[in-house]
């Protein structure tokens, strides 16, 4: 009696509990190592230009199919090359989007170097809340693109650009 | 016949019908009656208290010892008296002699009450045994060894160690059982050092993986069972839900870093993994195990 009982109970506990995984990603980071941003001749004679580049990025086919939520908490650009600083870095700015014919643009940072503001080689910026780029997160390919401006120098350059994600992850069988 | 003569034929009558085993209520009334008869023996009501007990039989003086202490007792009656009332009196002499052997006296109480105790004792429950050791082993608890106390009959608490086959873990845990058998509900918690699970993936046919070299976990049990045996030997059967937690570490190991289209313009690019992640994970568990309480 007992046993007739206790099966189905257990097999209804066991077998209704589905098995679930879930993980939280405090901090991912992502750095474009020696992205390339072309120099401006003439550059002390034609004042403050832009330039601009990007890279994709192709998300994880197996992050892709949990659950995620991703978003951005902080981007950073270092100096890569043998520049002496990037205090000539008046404005820079990073987007995503889904693909480069996309007109939809998720802001990831924007920056504005303030006049006192000290030497220094590294460019950081948290924006006021996390970035939700999940949306961009399960497509097949990201495009970053970065935008500085300023008196840029006359030979190409390089730099570091890293985006710190943080989220997490759901899969359920 | 002379009175001394009379006394030993009744000593000696009186034991052999203890001996033989005369009813109570006939013993204990001519007990009485010659106690009525016997103004001078103040003792005699302890022989009614003594023939009363029947473990005192063995203890009584043999007639030849009684006869030995009669003419310490001058108090007797005549024998014929004895005879007109109670032919069989058995107790008389037996009265007379007792307070000369005080050592009858006092353990003839005593006899009376281990007599009395013995049926309370066996109609008592008998109790369980309270400690015990317990061996079980499921996932993801892996072999667990526990000493395990019962304070009760409807409730057991466990604490031990053992291991999953990757590191060397433990875990407490507190068991109900309503009926004192049968089904159970239990709680547990448990948790399992970092270990390097590559080697226990290989047995199992899987690859090894830098994310594998350092596994732990805490876990919490939710389980119903079945539980047999009550007092020795339990074997249980449970089974329900278990929440795992832990930290997966060497992630980026794992993640491929993402392509990127020109390398020599763009770049390269790399993915790190700069604190461990926390995962979670719920799912079914299931155990079996046995119980031996020990004391």
């Amino acid at each position: 009696m007992k046993l007739r009982l206790f099966v189905p109970v257990l097999a209804a506990l066991t077998g209704g509990c589905s098995p679930s995984f879930e993980a939280d990603l405090p901090d991912v980071e992502i750095t474009q190592h020696g992205l390339k941003m072309a120099g401006v001749p003439g550059a002390a004679v034609v004042g403050d230009t832009s330039v601009t580049s990007s890279f994709t990025l192709s998300p994880s086919t197996w992050a892709k199919r949990m659950n995620s939520e991703i978003f951005v908490h902080r981007a950073t650009i270092t100096d890569s090359d043998s520049l002496a600083n990037l205090n000539f870095i008046k404005s820079a700015r990073v987007t995503a989007a889904v693909s480069a014919l996309s007109e939809g643009t998720t802001p990831i940072m924007d920056y504005e170097r303030s006049v006192d503001a000290p030497s220094t080689s590294v460019i950081a910026v948290s924006p006021p809340a996390p970035i939700d780029v999940t949306s961009l997160w399960s497509a097949n390919q990201v495009v970053i693109e970065l935008q500085v401006a300023g008196q840029l120098p006359e030979q190409d350059w390089t730099v570091d650009l890293a985006l710190n994600l943080s989220g997490n992850i759901t899969y359920k069988f | 016949m002379t009175a001394a003569m009379q006394r030993t034929i009744s000593i000696a009558l009186a034991t052999a019908a203890l001996l033989l085993g005369i009813p109570r209520p006939a013993a204990a009334q001519a007990a009485a009656d010659i106690q009525q008869n016997l103004p001078a023996v103040p003792d005699a009501p302890a022989a009614a208290e003594i023939q009363q007990s029947p473990p005192v039989v063995p203890e009584v003086p043999a007639a030849t010892n009684i006869q030995q202490n009669l003419p310490v007792v001058p108090e007797v009656p005549p024998a014929a008296a004895v005879e007109q009332s109670h032919p069989v009196v058995p107790e008389v002499p037996l009265a007379a002699d007792i307070p000369q052997n005080p050592t009858v006296i006092a353990e003839a109480p005593a006899a009376a009450a281990v007599q009395q105790s013995v049926p309370e004792a066996s109609t008592q429950p008998k109790r369980l045994p309270l400690f015990g050791v317990m061996v079980d082993v499921g996932v993801p608890d892996g072999l667990i060894g526990s000493l395990t106390i019962r304070p009760r009959k409807w409730v057991r608490v466990s604490g031990g160690g053992g291991s999953n086959g990757i590191s060397s873990g433990w875990r407490a845990g507190i068991t109900f059982l309503p009926f004192g058998a049968g089904p159970s509900a239990s709680f547990e918690y448990g948790g399992y050092q970092d270990g390097d699970a590559n080697a226990l993936a290989k047995t199992f046919g899987f690859g090894s993986s830098p994310v594998l070299q350092r596994v732990g976990y805490q876990y919490m049990n939710a389980h119903l069972g079945l539980d047999f045996g009550t007092r020795r030997f339990v074997f249980f059967l449970h089974g329900g839900v278990t929440m795992l937690r832990g930290q997966i570490h060497n992630l980026d190991t794992l993640i491929p870093a993402p392509p990127a289209g020109d390398a020599s313009a763009t770049g390269t690019t790399e993915v790190t993994v700069r604190r461990d992640p926390n995962a979670k994970a719920v799912g079914p568990s299931l155990k079996l195990g046995l119980i031996v309480y020990v004391w």
